[in-house]
């Protein structure tokens, strides 16, 4: 038997609501995770063990680098250990019965964010195939379901052009896999759920990166990724000068300046107009579940920013903390005039991929989130030349792995 | 004292034979080389020592002298490592021990009485090169190969040219005695072994050259390596198979297939004449206007024709702008329809299509490295299948043009020299976070990334000697600063990497012809030897494909492993066999071109016309 919307507001208003969250030891997943407990929910993590650890011992490395205060809140907490893309999720039929009947709302951010055409199968089960694991178990007989809570991205608008509103559009053209299959994702949480009678919130955020005031981040993709690359570059070539006389660095045109800069000389190939929205995973946590808790019927949120940044403020950043010279970005023009050195094709590769991401003339509606965000004084932080900082220094810290699923 | 860790090395002897060569320029094992009998070389001495093991023989004479003449100069010790990782002169040293501990308690030496065969023997080859020492015989008693049962001979005999072996075999037949010939490593149906006498042709070392029939005369003994070695410093190649298998033998059983196979041809197109004994003790030409036809070829197969004591090869050209290039590929069929295309308009002299398996076990030094390579040519970069070809500068400009992305002789040695780094970095795997959806080795081979490559992975023999136990650190750094070392064209001409496929364990090799027009068919074939590796729970893989005639036919080989000391995994392989055997026996009825090992042998000198198209 479901329960009812007023069942469910004196759930959540006692905390007493019980959340199921898929990809609880990902970085949107265990972000979430924590900050319900702090609010004192009760959570189920449903999660698989690691290669050779069990899933409880996973989420508790996950808690210690959180730095629970006293642990508060931990008693709220139980691990399963399971199979999102296993029939009963991997559970025998007991414990299967036993989990279907515990919890009221379901957090779904089990996801495989790559972009590669090759891992499409990949992506199509976990995107999209996985989630009819769930509806089988938020449906099945003693469920108390009510809430399938989705996280997805605003980039399921595809190459949709122009504004993307805070609803389900029809578009058949995608960036790359991962935009398509969350798309289909998103389409069939709206349709098969709420068939069943399940309320479904679809939350689309754009790129999520570390903390804002601490930094932290337990991720080091999409923004991080080609500064780890340049600092890798820039340390191999300084050993070259300072230890092998740089004769490969003066062949790539790599020099060490009088203050100690490094020049790398490396064009990134811009296109007019584009930008990259950035939202740090605090103000993510806060919103979601801001929106979640006025939520009681199904809708679509987008958690963005309202100042996204240019590539060309990234650079000035990343020139400012790290003392290297020579990132620009350049016309394709300018390519076809001087061809690409080994640097250059290596970042314009990664542009390659990102490019959507970075590049983005996408416009995100986010009007409804913003409503609500607003009245509970809720706003993004400005990514600038500080919280760069703040977490590129925690990412070379932790030597941008994540530090408790290595 | 049997020391248990000797005796463990002892069996693993694969008998490649590559202790036989002088394949890394280290010098011949001293006393192998003025004994000639196998015996004397690391790789007899290793089953002289399993043979003390098990018990199978006693101290005699001659495994003093055996003994005796080891220097203890360690050359077996590197030549063997660089092959199978196996460190062989702790068997040498256990061997010199038991024997000077058996000595110095005064035991018995067991001297073994001539009889009279042996006493004709030895009129005819001199007293040294026949035998009936049981130390001696037992090396050439088994070999590794899973259908071959341990045989015990009664006499060796060392022959040096044809009139000999005439005698042999004459005696042979005179007291109803069996004879073999024995090659220089393993075969693959274990066909060298003899109840009676087994003749080791390995003084027969003539080599020579007669450049205006650009032909070179081998002698019965003479392995490929050698050969090959002696025609390159002429300015000339012969089309030759690894480098320890002796050429006569090689080609009495299955003829040369070789991946310069797709220029130089098969079977008969390599020889120019060869001289034999019949088994009646007859002599006789390949050229005889009247005598046993081996032109010919009979699909039910065919006895062996007696014993080849003699061969002219014909002699191929090598011009100076030789190159080697590697053109990497995620599919089989991209990479099989490139080989064919590559032959059909005749660009290349060499061309085999090889797996990721092979290559990252060729290139590696040591197994733990080539697992490493393994995962990085095939997940990381997405290389699955590198076609290698040689050709003149030419054909490298061309398939340059062809083709988006190469390994050319300069990557191909930048990454010979940065394996370690290459594996170990966590640039590779920074390269690999890049997820693009074309294969990361498009990003990676491109000739513009080589100074970063070099920049990153800072490329050095020095890194090779790095990863090899201290001792033979040296060595390999040394080794690897010898430009062949590197050298695509070189290493395909001269296949000393090829035996390291046998390092994990003993190579049973299923080689044979498959059309080359039809790629469904040897896909069907490939994948038939898949599903009855799985079956039979033996390692197995594709091992290459090299386009013959202008790719209207192919060479392909695929691999069997099997560890030749456990009765289990043999019992496994034989049945394995038997069922791939009438596999392809099936499928040579429905389709033209198939050709399998088991019917080819013996026959390696007929017309590939002969065999190819009918
Ligand atoms: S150590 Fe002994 S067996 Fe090894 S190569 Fe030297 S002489 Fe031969």
């Amino acid at each position: 038997m479901k329960i009812s919307a007023q069942e469910l507001k004196r759930k959540r208003d006692n905390r007493e609501s019980v959340f199921l969250i898929t990809g609880g030891t990902g970085f949107i997943g265990s972000h979430t995770a924590v900050a319900l407990l702090e609010r004192g929910y009760r959570v189920i993590l449903l999660c698989r063990p690691g290669r050779k650890i069990s899933a409880r011992e996973r989420v508790d490395k996950l808690l210690d680098w959180f730095q629970i205060k006293g642990r508060k809140g931990l008693s709220r907490l139980e691990v399963v250990e399971g199979f999102i893309d296993k029939p009963n999720l991997g559970l025998s039929d007991k414990s299967y019965e036993n989990l279907s009947g515990k919890f009221n709302e379901i957090i779904h951010c089990a996801a495989v964010t790559s972009f590669s055409e090759k891992k499409r199968e990949e992506l199509e089960t976990a995107n999209i195939r996985n989630l009819s694991n769930l509806l089988k178990l938020a449906d099945s007989k003693n469920s108390k379901c009510y809430y399938f809570h989705h996280i997805s991205t605003v980039y399921t608008a595809g190459k949709h052009t122009g504004t993307f509103e805070e609803t389900l559009i029809k578009t058949e053209n995608f960036n790359n896999v991962y935009e398509e299959t969350k798309y289909h994702g998103e389409h069939y949480v709206s349709e098969a759920f709420e068939k069943e009678g399940i309320m479904v919130n679809i939350y689309r955020s754009s790129i999520v990166y570390g903390n804002s005031e601490t930094g932290r981040s337990s991720r080091f993709n999409a923004l991080y990724y080609p500064v780890k690359m340049a600092l890798f570059l820039k340390d191999t070539y300084k050993n070259d000068i300072t230890r092998n006389g740089g004769r490969r660095a003066i062949q790539m045109g790599v020099r060490l300046e009088e203050d100690g800069t490094v020049f790398l000389p490396i064009r990134m190939e811009n296109k007019r107009g584009g930008s990259m929205n950035l939202i740090p995973i605090d103000y993510y946590t806060t919103a979601f579940i801001a929106l979640l808790e006025e939520s009681m019927e199904s809708s679509i949120f987008h958690i963005v920013s309202d100042s996204p940044k240019t590539l060309d403020d990234i650079i000035h950043y990343f020139r400012e903390l790290f003392r290297i010279r020579g990132f620009r970005t350049a016309s394709k023009e300018n390519f076809n005039e001087i061809p690409a050195n080994a640097l250059e094709i290596l970042f314009n590769k990664y542009l390659e991929t990102y490019g959507p991401y970075i590049r983005d003339t996408r416009q995100f509606d986010f009007r409804k989130a913003e409503k609500i965000l607003k009245e509970k004084n809720i706003k993004c932080p400005e990514f600038d030349q500080e919280v760069f900082s703040r977490c590129m220094n925690y990412a070379i810290s932790v030597n941008w792995k994540n530090p408790w699923d290595n | 004292m049997i020391s248990k860790e000797a005796a463990g090395i002892a069996a693993q002897c694969r008998h490649y034979a590559m202790c036989k060569i002088d394949f890394l320029q280290t010098g011949l094992c001293p006393p192998g080389e003025n004994n000639h009998y196998v015996s004397y070389y690391p790789q007899g001495r290793m089953d002289l020592y399993d043979a003390l093991a098990k018990g199978l023989i006693p101290v005699t004479e001659r495994l003093v002298d055996i003994a005796d003449t080891c220097t203890l100069c360690g050359i077996c010790d590197k030549q063997c490592h660089f092959v199978t990782e196996l460190r062989p002169m702790k068997v040498m040293r256990a061997l010199k021990e038991y024997v000077d501990s058996h000595l110095a308690e005064n035991k018995k030496v067991v001297k073994i009485e001539e009889d009279d065969i042996l006493r004709q023997f030895k009129k005819i080859v001199g007293e040294k090169n026949a035998t009936n020492d049981p130390a001696i015989l037992v090396t050439y008693s088994n070999d590794p190969a899973p259908m071959a049962k341990p045989q015990m001979p009664q006499y060796i005999v060392l022959p040096s040219n044809r009139d000999e072996v005439k005698d042999i075999v004459s005696i042979c037949n005179k007291f109803k005695i069996p004879f073999a010939v024995r090659g220089n490593g393993s075969s693959v149906f274990g066909i060298v072994m003899s109840e009676g006498v087994v003749l080791d042709m390995g003084r027969d070392k003539e080599i020579t050259i007669d450049r205006d029939n650009w032909k070179v005369n081998t002698g019965a003994g003479v392995s490929a390596f050698d050969l090959q070695q002696e025609a390159e410093k002429n300015g000339f190649r012969v089309n030759s198979a690894e480098p320890s298998a002796i050429v006569c033998s090689n080609i009495m059983c299955s003829g040369i297939l070789s991946t310069f196979s797709n220029t130089y041809g098969t079977g008969a197109d390599n020889y120019v004449d060869a001289e034999f004994v019949s088994n009646k003790g007859e002599a006789f030409d390949l050229n005889d206007k009247i005598g046993p036809n081996l032109f010919g070829f009979d699909k039910q197969g065919s006895p062996s024709p007696g014993i080849c004591t003699g061969a002219s090869i014909k002699l191929h050209k090598v011009t100076e702008d030789e190159e080697g290039i590697g053109i990497p590929f995620s599919s089989f069929d991209e990479a099989a329809i490139f080989c064919r295309d590559l032959s059909h308009r005749r660009i290349g002299i060499s061309i085999a299509m090889l797996g990721g398996e092979y290559i990252s076990t060729f290139i590696s030094p040591t197994s733990d490295l080539a697992e490493k390579v393994k995962t990085l040519f095939i997940e990381t970069l997405g290389i699955k299948f590198l076609v290698v070809v040689i050709g003149d500068k030419y054909a490298v400009e061309t398939i340059k043009k062809m083709t988006p992305v190469t390994i050319d002789d300069k990557l191909f040695r930048l990454m010979m020299l940065s394996l370690p780094q290459m594996v170990e970095g966590e640039w590779i795997e920074m390269l690999g976070d890049i997820e693009t959806d074309v294969n990361l080795f498009e990003l990676f081979c491109k000739e513009e990334m080589y100074p970063l490559l070099e920049t990153v992975l800072d490329p050095s023999p020095e890194s090779i000697g790095a990863i090899v136990p201290e001792d033979l650190r040296d060595f390999y750094t040394q080794l690897y600063s010898r430009p062949e070392m590197t050298n695509l064209a070189w290493l395909s001409t001269f296949r000393i990497l090829s035996s390291r496929m046998g390092r994990f364990k003993h190579v049973v090799a299923f080689i044979g012809y498959a059309p080359l027009d039809k790629l469904e068919v040897i896909k069907q074939m490939i994948g038939e030897f898949k599903r009855i590796g799985d079956k039979y729970e033996l390692k197995h893989d594709y091992g290459f494909i090299t386009p013959v005639d202008l790719g209207k036919r192919a060479i392909l080989e695929y691999d069997f492993y099997i560890d030749h000391t456990d009765p289990a995994e043999i019992q496994q392989m034989l049945r394995a066999m038997g069922e791939a055997g009438p596999m392809i026996g099936e499928l040579s009825q429905k389709h033209k071109g198939i050709q399998w090992i088991n019917t080819i042998l013996f026959q390696g000198f007929s017309r590939k016309e002969n065999f190819l198209y009918r």
